[in-house]
C-alpha cells in the first residue's frame, strides 16, 4: 500500500525557518519532519511514498535526489564523473515527488496523484504531524469496518494545566496537569482510504476536509480510529521547540524505529 | 535568431530573499524570473538562448542541468539511487550558460559571447525585466530599418507612470494617451543587434553610456516603440506586483497565461 503525504502547503506560521523552507522540510534533530513521518510508515513495512509537493517543492526533490550520497561516505572520481558510495546507509524507499501546484487545495493535490495509485487502497497523512500511530492496527481496523475512509483521531494534549478549586473558599485543592481527556477529538491525519475517495473529490477546488470528507461521512463511509498515544502537529515555533526537546531527550515517542 | 540574456548582475536587492540568489533566479510563482523571460521569447519561436552569468552562475547552471527534474514528477529509488522521470515536462530550448565574470559591464558581457553568435543578427535582453514586447514585430522593424541596432522603448509604468500634465498644470487623465504618447520613452532593455555591433563594442563597454551614443552618432541606432506592458523587477514591490499578475492567471508577458 502506498503512502501519500501532503507536503505542498506554505507553512506560514513557523515564520523564520519556513520563509526558506516548505513546512515538511523543517527539521527535528537535523532531519526534516517529513523524514520522521516516513520512518514511522517504514517501520511497519510501507516503503513506497507519493509526496504532493507545492511551495518550494524543488527543495523536497533535491533532498531525495541527494539523499543517497548525503547518507553515506562518498568518494568522487572527478575525471571519470563517478561517485563511489561506501557503507550505504540509505532507506529502502521509493519516493515519487509530484508537483501538485502552488495554491492547490488538498482535494486537488490528491486528484493530481491519482495516476500513481494502482491499488485499491492507499494511506494519506499530513507532512507536518508525528505520532506513535500503530499503522498495522489502523489498517486492521480499516479492513474490519470496510468503509471508504478511516481517519485517525486523537485528543491533543491540553496546553493548560487544570486547577481544582473549592467553590466556597476559593482554596486550591489540587492540580491536574494538561488534562487530555477533556479535549475534543481532532483529526490527526494517518488516514486509510479506498480509491473510491476519488469520486468524492469533485474538481479538486476544495479542502479535502470540507465537502469531500463531509459527503463521505454523510454516506456513512467514514470511521474514526481512536489513537490514545502520542500525536503532535508542527504548526508553530512552540511545537517545533517541543518536538526538538523530545528528540534530544532520546524519548521521542514517535521514534518507534531503532 | 539567438537570444542573449544578461544575467550576471549582483545579488538581488529584494529584501526578503536572503538566500543569496542572483536576480534572474528570483522566484515568481514557483519558477525563476529567467524562465518567464525565456518563455516569452519561446512564444515567438526563439528557443536558443545564451545566458551571460556572473554572480552565482553555478545556480543558473544547476537549474538548467536539472531542468527536466525540476519540471516533471520524479520517483527516487533510495535503495539503488536511481531517478525515474514521470510525466516528463520540459522545453525545447537550447541554453548556453556562459560565465562572463563577476564585475563585467553589460557591454563586456555581450563581447564575451561573440563566439556563440553565428547568425547575422541576435537579440540582447536584460534578465530582470518582464514585458509583452511583440518580438516578431520588433525583428521586422529592425530588418526594415537596416541599422546595426534597434532598441525597444517603453513607457514608464506603475509608480513611475507618466502624468498627463496640461499647460494649465492640472492633470488631464481623459487625455492620457494623447499627452504622453510621443514624449518620454525609457530604455526597455531589449534590443536587436547586427553582428557588426561587436566591432563597436570594443572599447565601448557600457551599452547605454557608450555604445548607444557611438551608434547614434553613426546613425546606426533605430528604435522600436513598445506601448504595452513593461516592468523591471527591482524591488520587493515589483516582485509582488508580478507575482500577483501570475497568480491571477493574467501575466501579460505570456500569451498562454499561467501554466503550472
Amino acid at each position: 500500500m502506498k503512502v501519500v503525504i501532503l507536503a505542498g502547503g506554505k507553512g506560514t506560521r513557523i515564520s523564520e525557518e519556513s520563509v526558506l523552507k516548505p513546512k515538511p522540510m523543517i527539521e527535528i534533530g537535523g532531519r526534516p519532519i517529513l523524514w520522521h513521518i516516513m520512518k514511522i510508515y517504514s517501520f511497519y513495512g510501507f516503503h513506497e511514498f507519493i509526496i504532493c509537493c507545492g511551495y518550494k517543492g524543488q527543495m523536497i526533490k533535491e533532498y531525495f535526489i541527494h539523499y543517497y550520497t548525503h547518507q553515506s561516505d562518498s568518494t568522487f572520481l572527478l575525471k571519470d564523473k563517478k561517485v563511489i558510495i561506501h557503507e550505504n546507509r540509505t532507506e529502502p524507499w521509493k519516493v515519487t515527488l509530484v508537483n501538485t501546484g502552488l495554491d492547490t487545495l488538498t482535494a486537488g493535490r490528491i486528484l493530481k496523484i491519482k495516476d500513481y495509485i494502482e491499488e485499491d487502497e492507499f494511506m494519506l497523512t499530513y507532512g507536518d504531524g508525528v505520532a506513535d500511530a500503530n499503522i498495522q492496527e489502523l489498517i486492521k481496523f480499516h479492513h474490519q469496518n470496510n468503509k471508504i475512509v478511516t481517519i485517525t483521531t486523537t485528543q491533543p494534549m491540553g496546553r493548560f494545566g487544570a486547577i481544582k478549586i473549592d467553590k466556597e473558599t476559593n482554596q486550591v485543592q489540587g492540580f491536574k496537569e494538561k488534562a487530555r481527556v477533556d479535549q475534543a477529538w481532532v483529526n490527526a491525519g494517518f488516514m486509510v482510504m479506498n480509491r473510491r475517495i476519488f469520486e468524492y473529490l469533485g474538481d479538486g477546488s476544495e479542502m479535502l476536509e470540507a465537502s469531500p470528507l463531509e459527503a463521505v461521512a454523510k454516506d456513512g463511509e467514514m470511521t474514526a480510529y481512536r489513537h490514545g498515544g502520542f500525536w503532535s502537529p508542527m504548526d508553530t515555533l512552540r511545537d517545533k521547540v517541543y518536538l526538538e526537546e523530545l528528540w534530544e531527550s532520546g524519548k521521542a515517542p514517535w521514534k518507534i524505529w531503532d | 535568431m539567438k537570444v542573449v540574456i544578461l544575467a550576471g548582475g549582483m545579488q538581488s536587492a529584494i529584501s526578503s530573499e536572503r538566500e543569496g540568489i542572483p536576480k534572474p533566479m528570483i522566484d515568481i510563482g514557483g519558477k525563476p524570473l529567467l524562465w518567464h523571460i525565456m518563455k516569452h521569447f519561446s512564444e515567438y519561436n526563439l528557443n536558443e538562448f545564451i545566458i551571460c552569468g556572473g554572480y552565482r552562475v553555478d545556480m543558473i547552471k544547476e537549474y538548467f542541468m536539472d531542468f527536466y527534474i525540476y519540471q516533471s514528477d520524479i520517483t527516487v529509488d533510495l535503495q539503488d539511487n536511481t531517478i525515474k522521470v514521470q510525466r516528463e515536462k520540459t522545453e525545447d530550448w537550447k541554453v548556453t550558460v556562459v560565465d562572463t565574470g563577476l564585475y563585467a559591464t553589460t557591454g563586456q558581457r555581450v563581447s564575451q559571447i561573440q563566439r556563440y553568435i553565428e547568425e547575422e543578427s541576435f537579440i540582447v535582453t536584460y534578465g530582470d525585466c518582464l514585458n509583452d514586447i511583440d518580438i516578431g514585430d520588433m525583428i521586422n522593424v529592425h530588418n526594415l530599418n537596416e541599422k546595426i541596432a534597434t532598441l525597444a522603448m517603453a513607457k514608464p509604468t506603475g509608480r513611475n507612470q507618466l502624468m498627463p500634465i496640461g499647460e494649465d498644470r492640472q492633470l488631464h487623465y481623459d487625455q492620457l494617451n494623447k499627452m504622453v504618447n510621443d514624449v518620454s520613452w525609457i530604455n526597455a532593455n531589449c534590443m536587436v543587434f547586427q553582428k557588426e555591433v561587436f566591432f563597436y563594442l570594443q572599447g565601448n563597454y557600457d551599452l547605454e553610456k557608450q555604445l548607444f551614443i557611438k551608434l547614434s552618432e553613426k546613425q546606426e541606432l533605430a528604435t522600436y516603440k513598445h506601448k504595452g506592458y513593461w516592468a523591471a523587477i527591482e524591488t520587493k514591490r515589483d516582485l509582488v506586483a508580478a507575482e500577483n499578475l501570475w497568480n491571477a492567471g493574467i501575466a501579460p508577458w505570456l500569451k498562454a497565461g499561467r501554466t503550472d
